[in-house]
């Protein structure tokens, strides 16, 4: 073998690929329809719009999205959509958008975001919508802010569907937690206020750093030719690098209670000035999550079974990982449709 | 003034170990080329550096060291002991985070050391004739293996935890010196900018609970209302009742 020469054409392939990409326009995200229907500081409440209305009044499903990232992965194109999906399965789908917190928005808490923000918008469904309970889908963080709220407010739930959501944060293989367990997290957030979201960022990407930092960009020079592949991946890259910093005071409590303390396991969180127990959760659960996930390992999602009150628990294992739990397009197919069946069996 | 990228370290540290781990590979698998770990370390660099937070630290510390001799003001500051003492914090935990950098990067050089023994070792066992993208994803998957054992290990989580920390702790002698700088200015500094942030935020939650309240006021208003416009009837009723008697009465006085 003659590396050097090979990895001279790889070179070369890899100028092309360069070339390419910046021939491409400003890639899009989204296409569904959607409306903005409730505002509050830096939060957008959007209701999406179905291409075939339904005629069946449904519950209203509300996701809840994490704080880190942006909630576009869940409609990043048209053909790459679980809302699109989850509309065509006839339901009302709401979403939440946190926005990108500045400065002033250091001292938002959990209290805030899930007693505060969360409930505002579960209200502004209710009081609009004059149904009495939503479907909440929370996911990954998200999912665990759903957990919370249902908890804590349970008359306002219909149903519970988790994605990809950490409930034990010590399972073994949780590298994530291992990687936040000894860092100091008061002297952290005290010092640059909201969490950079590009520390956060550097160590999702440690995770995996082969695959996510080396291997990604060498296999980009196969789609070389192909512009639309050369576009989706240029809009999961831009997705990646689109990491909000995070509020400090909710980082710090996400941080201490549910990664280093592992509250929800152990017992003894709180939000606010009220108690979580997930005992009292006696709501229809679906839990999915993906058996190949690098960032909340299928047992961090599955420990929850032990935890909730529910006797109407249910579990949906991908096959894939965190992400392509949205995008892929064997998701596509699965996930919308399954969450749809489940939650019509229960309306 | 000290340089915060990790970038440049990186490429000092863990060049040796690249070198020991490209000749491993290659004396191995017959592979012509001895540079080839290298290139791909040299290119893995590239993207293994910390968040590069180097270049905020510069502004603040360039007012201390060039420092503008026509402003009294700033030059009575630069000499102050104060200023001293800023600036011998910021370069002792400067250091300290290059010394917990180092250690990170040691790791990273041993990861990929590691890996390719590993290769070495695989492609001697196996006699496998490999094409240079097999070869590669060969070694994706062994290094990710290595580096998924190597951080089972209780020292990786003091290792990240000590280098976050370090970063912290760089950035709060920062903003320690900046607040100075500020108050030469006469310029709200950072925890007067937290205090208002605070005060913002606790106005925004009663302002919310208030619109709460009034939300829920006027709607028990309503409800009174539709309760009120309920129980009216006989009241208009009585109204009804009133007129024909006065037209009556009118009718009389006519006559």
């Amino acid at each position: 073998m003659h590396l050097p020469v090979d990895l001279t054409e790889y070179n070369q392939q890899l100028e092309r690929c360069i070339e390419a990409m910046g021939g491409l326009d400003e890639v899009e995200t989204g296409g569904t329809s959607r409306e903005a229907v409730y505002r509050e500081n830096k939060l957008v409440l959007y209701r999406y719009r179905a291409e075939k209305k339904s005629r069946k009044k449904s519950i209203p499903l509300l996701i809840v999205y994490a704080l880190v990232n942006r909630p576009y992965m869940m409609d990043l194109q048209p053909d790459r959509s679980t809302i699109r999906g989850l509309l065509d399965a006839g339901l009302d789908v709401f979403m939440i958008d946190w926005g990108y917190p500045e400065a002033g928005d250091r001292f938002l808490g959990l209290d805030d975001y899930i007693n505060g923000y969360i409930d505002r918008c579960v209200d502004h469904i209710r009081d609009t919508t004059k149904i009495k309970k939503v479907n909440l889908l929370g996911v990954c963080q998200g999912g665990t802010f759903s957990l919370c709220y249902t908890a804590l407010h349970p008359i306002k739930v219909s149903n519970l569907i988790t994605m990809v959501t950490p409930v034990d944060f010590h399972t073994p293989d949780n590298l994530l937690a291992r990687m936040v367990k000894r860092v100091d997290i008061d002297n952290l957030v005290g010092t640059f206020g909201n969490v950079p979201g590009e520390l956060l960022n550097w160590l999702f990407l440690s995770l995996k750093p082969f695959r996510l930092t080396m291997q990604k960009y060498a296999n980009m020079t196969d789609i070389v030719d192909d512009r639309k592949k050369l576009e989706n991946f240029v809009r999961m890259e831009k997705w990646i690098a689109d990491s909000p910093d995070q509020a400090g005071e909710a980082f710090r409590q996400f941080i201490k209670d549910f990664f280093q303390a592992n509250k929800l396991m152990t017992g003894g969180l709180k939000i606010g000035d009220l108690a979580v127990d997930l005992k009292k959760l006696k709501h229809p659960v679906l839990n999915v999550f993906a058996s190949e996930d690098h960032l909340v390992p299928p047992a961090a999602s599955r420990a929850l079974i032990s935890q909730v009150g529910s006797d109407d628990y249910s579990e949906l294992e991908f096959k894939g990982g965190h992400i392509g739990i949205y995008v892929s397009s064997r998701a596509q197919d699965q996930i919308p449709t399954a969450i749809g069946d489940w939650l019509k069996a229960r309306s | 003034m000290g340089e915060l990228s990790g970038s440049k370290r990186t490429g000092q540290t863990t060049g040796k170990a690249s070198d020991n781990a490209s000749d491993n590979a290659s004396t191995a698998s017959g592979i012509e080329a001895a540079d080839t770990g290298r290139l791909w370390f040299d290119a893995a660099q590239r993207f293994f550096p910390l968040p590069q937070l180097g270049n905020t630290f510069e502004a603040p510390l360039n007012v201390f060291t060039k420092p503008d001799d026509g402003n009294p003001f700033l030059s009575a500051f630069i000499q102050s002991s104060r200023q001293r003492s800023l600036l011998d914090g910021w370069q002792r935990e400067n250091a300290n985070y290059q010394q917990e950098l180092m250690k990170y990067q040691v790791f990273c050089s041993e990861v990929f050391q590691e890996s390719f023994q590993r290769i070495s070792k695989h492609l001697e066992n196996n006699q496998e004739r490999l094409n240079e993208r097999e070869l590669f994803d060969l070694w994706i998957d062994t290094a990710e293996e290595t580096y998924a054992e190597k951080t089972q290990d209780d020292n990786f989580e003091t290792l990240i935890g000590n280098l976050i920390n370090a970063i912290a702790r760089v950035r709060q002698q920062y903003n320690l010196i900046n607040q100075e700088v500020l108050a030469i200015f006469n310029l709200p500094d950072r925890s007067e900018i937290s205090d208002a942030h605070e005060e913002v935020k606790s106005m925004r939650a009663r302002i919310s609970e208030l619109e709460t309240r009034v939300e829920n006021l006027n709607k028990r208003l309503e409800i009174m209302d539709a309760d009120a416009a309920v129980a009216k009837p006989p009241a208009k009723k009585v109204r009804k009742k009133h007129v024909p008697v006065r037209t009556k009465k009118k009718r009389k006085k006519t006559i």
